[in-house]
């Protein structure tokens, strides 16, 4: 006869898995079928990234709400050029937005400048009247200036300033230990000039989700005037999965 | 051209914010109006209008007004070159039925949108019929909510469609479509743009979720000591009629202090949007030309009485901004805490400004002589329905609140007590008040024309059924 001592794990039992922290908890669903990517990640690096934008406000899986797909290239050592290729979805049409965005690799991946376009398709990709935007934005010292058809707008901060989608890529190379939160104007949708924001590291999770136990994540919270709180996961190669404001989310497509 | 230079902090404390009431420090101000209109390089020309609607702003959720938890710059701009006034009030405090007003000049009880998700009733022509007839552009971008959402097509305008997703990915759609349109339209034609936000509605979500979204322990340290004061009647419960269920009970005060914190986030998100459009109305050269309207559907609870969301009678629901500017006919820099106006104020100012006969049985006003010459408005009260069988009279200083079928009433002193903390209905001093106000409402109600409700798109709740029905007999609609 066995005698099973009590290191034994007994059979037909599973541990209950760790509850989510804020705010990964709001897209738990969301996260079932997720997979984590395997394999090194470069942040600093060429690459090229993918997600999916989620509204989670019905809670559950979340509405897919649009894509996003960030290409970046490096130009040199201190300099570096993001594609932006964002679809969003409506009722029976989309609005497609591109924008070539150079910047420097520093902290904060400060915009030098960009060029943005955007429109409004149909299910079958016909474009509606009169709805196209292509607008200019150029970075200068403590000032930043927005052109569309000729017509300049110029804003100045006493802060650096960062772009919303170009923070996807810089929280990939912040370091991974508590820092002096970073003080910026935030440049939303290349063009809302939103000041008084920060970015901090929050800490580092280790989380159970159903396709990976103990996936390492470094957290990265921004806080300011005209968002409510982001905040940012990457994995333990900086590798950005998640993103989750409130209600809007967006997932690595893994 | 707004400038994000270090400025200083408003001299407004947040102590006295709260001090002075639900309408902001500024009281009246007078700035450098002429007091007359004046007539444009264009003469009397057909103008445009911009009318910008929110969704679920407070009339103080603006930092001209004195509240210094909230940053809207450009807002701000509408105020400093406009009249925004400070006793406004939406028709219906809740999405659908307050839209109805605001698209009809007719109150809900006369659209038949008593509630949420029903549609104008056919016979009632909407303001894109109106004054497309006159040969107005007639353009639609954003939330309808009658009852669609987001409409493909709309009786009466040209639709921008957008839509997916609640406000934090809509707007910035909604807005970006509008940007484009103001800049590429065929500017032979006058137009009227409907630029429908849906910001700061998303705070909704946020006593949905509960802990999730607002969490016993605040998460952000950082923001630990910039969280907003919890306002001066948050606990304060007056007696009231059964239907205004108030009392959010999941919250402790530090928790109702983050989602204060994010209200207002969500308030800045939608005053970048309005940021985006009227700076394309001034960069495409049509903003002199061009009466912007701004204003909102209904307010939130904020947590004052202890509310979140709305569809009841105290201020934080009711009160919504209005704000109407033109640099070339309409006074400047005016906060006007007089006059008392309604959403259904909105459809008679357009037309008179555009030249165009009201509707037939409009009820509202024009406001067009007051916001040119400073002329008063023959007004002496509006009424606000609520719930179905709630109806509500805002005078000058007194609020009266009956609804069908409760034996309890209320009155409140608005000039003295406008946190609304003392229920004075009981009060045998005020029993000549109560007569005149029930008066006026027994001729308010001998002045409009109410019809059956229209039938909803979803299923009515109970609750809602069993006061409609009560209120017009049992299964009942057009």
């Amino acid at each position: 006869m066995s005698n099973k001592t009590a290191q034994t794990k007994p059979t037909g039992t599973t541990a209950k898995p760790k509850p989510l922290p804020m705010p990964l908890d709001m897209i738990e669903a969301a996260l079932a079928n997720f997979v984590p990517p395997v394999g090194e990640f470069n942040p600093d690096g060429d690459f090229t990234l993918s997600y999916k934008m989620l509204t989670v406000a019905g809670g559950g899986l979340g509405g897919h709400a649009g894509d996003l797909f960030l290409h970046k290239k490096a130009l040199s050592k201190n300099e570096a050029i993001l594609d932006f290729d964002f679809t969003k979805f409506g009722v029976n049409c989309k609005q497609k937005s591109k924008a070539k965005i150079r910047f420097k690799t520093d902290k904060l991946d400060s915009p030098i400048k960009w060029k943005y376009e955007s429109k409004l398709v149909d299910m079958q990709g016909n474009l509606f009247e009169n709805s196209e935007v292509q607008k200019f934005g150029i970075c200068k010292k403590n000032s930043v200036e927005i052109v569309y058809k000729n017509k300049k707008r110029k804003i100045k901060s006493k802060n650096p300033f960062a772009l919303s989608w170009l923070l996807f890529d810089a929280v990939q190379k912040l370091p991974r230990e508590k820092f002096e939160p970073i003080n910026f104007t935030l440049i939303d949708h290349f063009d809302q000039i939103k000041p008084d924001n920060q970015i901090s590291f929050h800490g580092s999770n280790v989380i159970d989700i159903p396709k990976k136990e103990k996936l390492k994540l470094h957290v990265y919270d921004q806080l300011g005037n005209g968002i409510v709180p982001i905040v940012y996961y990457v994995d333990d190669f900086g590798r950005l999965l998640f993103v989750v404001s409130g209600i809007e989310v967006y997932i690595l497509n893994s | 051209m707004s400038n994000v230079s270090t400025k200083k902090k408003s001299e407004i404390s947040r102590r006295t914010f709260l001090k002075a009431g639900a309408f902001g420090a500024a009281g009246m101000i007078t700035g450098c109006a002429t007091g007359k209109s004046f007539m444009s390089m264009f003469g009397k020309s057909k103008p445009n209008f911009l009318f910008i609607v929110t969704d679920q702003q407070n009339l103080d959720a603006i930092s001209a007004h004195g509240n210094p938890y909230v940053k809207t710059p450009n807002i701000d701009r509408l105020v400093k070159n406009g009249v925004s006034f400070q006793k406004s009030y939406s028709t219906n405090p809740v999405c659908s039925p307050a839209r109805s007003s605001m698209f009809t000049g007719r109150m809900p009880s006369e659209t038949g949108v008593v509630s949420n998700d029903r549609p104008i009733h056919d016979d009632i022509p909407n303001l894109g019929e109106l004054l497309r007839k006159d040969g107005y552009e007639t353009v639609y971008a954003g939330k309808w909510h009658l009852p669609e959402n987001w409409p493909a097509k709309l009786k009466g305008f040209d639709v921008i469609p957008v839509g997916g997703g609640e406000g934090d990915l809509v707007d910035s759609f909604t807005s970006r479509q509008c940007e484009a349109f103001l800049h590429n339209r065929d500017k032979s034609k006058p137009f009227i743009l409907t630029a429908s936000l849906l910001q700061p509605h998303d705070i909704c979500f946020w006593a949905i979720h509960g802990q999730k979204l607002v969490p016993k322990d605040l998460r952000f340290d950082e923001i630990k000591n910039k969280l907003p004061e919890l306002p001066p009647n948050h606990s304060i419960t007056p007696r009231k009629p059964k239907l205004c269920v108030s009392g959010y009970g999941g919250f402790d005060d530090d928790q109702w202090r983050y989602y204060l914190y994010n209200y207002y986030r969500q308030t800045e998100m939608v005053d970048a949007d309005v940021g985006r459009i009227i700076d394309a109305l001034e960069d495409s050269g049509q903003a002199d030309n061009t009466i912007i309207i701004f204003t909102s559907d209904h307010g939130e609870g904020a947590g004052r009485h202890m509310n979140v969301q709305k569809w009841y009678p105290f201020e934080e629901a009711a009160s919504v901004p209005f704000i109407v500017c033109c640099p070339e006919r309409i006074r400047k820099n005016i906060v006007d805490t007089e006059t008392i106006v309604s959403g259904v104020d909105i459809v008679p100012t357009i037309c008179d400004f555009a030249g165009v006969d009201p509707p037939k049985d409009c009820c509202g006003k024009s406001l067009k002589p007051l916001l040119e010459d400073g002329k008063k408005l023959d007004r002496k009260f509006v009424v606000y329905e609520t719930h179905v069988c709630g109806r509500n009279i805002r005078s000058d200083k007194f609020k009266y609140v009956k609804y069908k079928g409760d034996p309890v009433e209320m009155l409140f002193d608005m000039e003295n007590d406008p946190w609304e903390t003392k229920n004075l209905y009981d009060d045998p001093k005020y029993a000549d008040v109560i007569k005149e106000h029930r008066k006026m409402l027994e001729d308010w109600e001998a002045s409009i024309k109410p019809i059956l409700p229209t039938k909803a798109v979803v299923p009515t709740p109970n609750w809602i059924q069993m006061m409609i029905d009560a209120q017009y007999g049992p299964g009942k609609t057009t």
